[in-house]
């Protein structure tokens, strides 16, 4: 691969917009080879789908705010930055569900954490950004 | 979520469900596409219908799932919960595509659910 790979995405903050999530992908990836573009997206647009359900069932969004979307894709992996005016998410607290215990909430961060190379969150100002990375090369997530 | 009583070849845009009545007893759903947040509502809401919620043994047929998210994966926690209590059951016939098994596994649904193989979509 060479050369990076920029876009952008604004959704609206509800389930239905969330689907744009793999198109966008898709069409980010269309001039990388296919078995690897296959093999990020469907870990990325799973991880990122979940990480803006998080938002948009708990951030606790002011009315008419948008989740900002931005990825970076280049020959070291690809990065997805997720960012929303929410309610500060304080990532390190989020209890991951007991092992083999059903419950029924709980799953979202837990699916999107082993998708990826590495899941990291910071404020940003009155904001939140979430960082999703998969590097390429490796086979982290495929579980 | 679109309702298919003949229980032919699903579309990929939208969650397919088919419901099979094999016995008083026994249900199978037949689920087809996308099981995501937006399709797990329709989905709890349709299990609310006499024909499923009084339903003793479930199977989720996922053959045909093509991606599965945390919403649909409460579906299924709501399902076995709920006959858990009353000494049902529900079983999951095993995903073909490897993107929704994943989840399965990362989720270790596959080591508390029943998975069956495709096999049983013919024999259940």
């Amino acid at each position: 691969m060479t050369g990076v790979t920029r876009a952008a995405l604004r959704l609206a903050p509800n389930a239905l917009s969330v689907r744009e999530i793999g198109p966008w992908l898709r069409t980010a990836m269309q001039h990388i080879d296919a078995e690897t573009a296959g093999a990020l997206l469907s870990r990325m647009e799973l991880a990122v789908h979940e990480v803006c359900m998080n938002v948009v069932e708990h951030a606790q969004l002011p009315p008419g705010s948008t989740i900002e979307l931005s990825l970076v894709l280049s020959s070291d992996g690809l990065t997805v930055w997720v960012r929303d005016p929410g309610e500060e998410f304080d990532l390190a607290a989020v209890p991951s569900p007991p092992e083999r215990v059903l419950q029924e909430r709980g799953y979202g961060i837990k699916i999107a954490r082993a998708l990826v190379s590495e899941l990291t969150y910071r404020r940003t100002g009155s904001g939140n950004e979430l960082a999703l990375r998969i590097d390429l090369g490796n086979d982290h997530g495929g579980a | 979520m679109v309702e298919r009583d003949d229980g032919a070849a699903f579309g990929r845009s939208r969650l397919q469900l088919s419901v099979r009545h094999v016995d008083p007893d026994h249900t199978i759903i037949v689920l087809a596409g996308r099981f995501d947040a937006v399709e797990a509502m329709e989905v709890r809401e349709r299990m609310t219908r006499a024909d499923i919620a009084t339903a003793k043994h479930l199977v989720f047929d996922l053959t045909d799932v093509t991606f599965l998210d945390s919403a649909g994966l409460a579906v299924l926690v709501r399902a076995r919960q709920d006959r858990l209590r009353t000494g049902s059951s529900v079983s999951l016939i095993r995903p073909a595509s490897d993107d929704a098994m994943r989840v399965l596994r990362l989720t270790q649904f596959d080591q508390i659910f029943t998975i069956l193989d495709d096999q049983a979509r013919e024999t259940t």
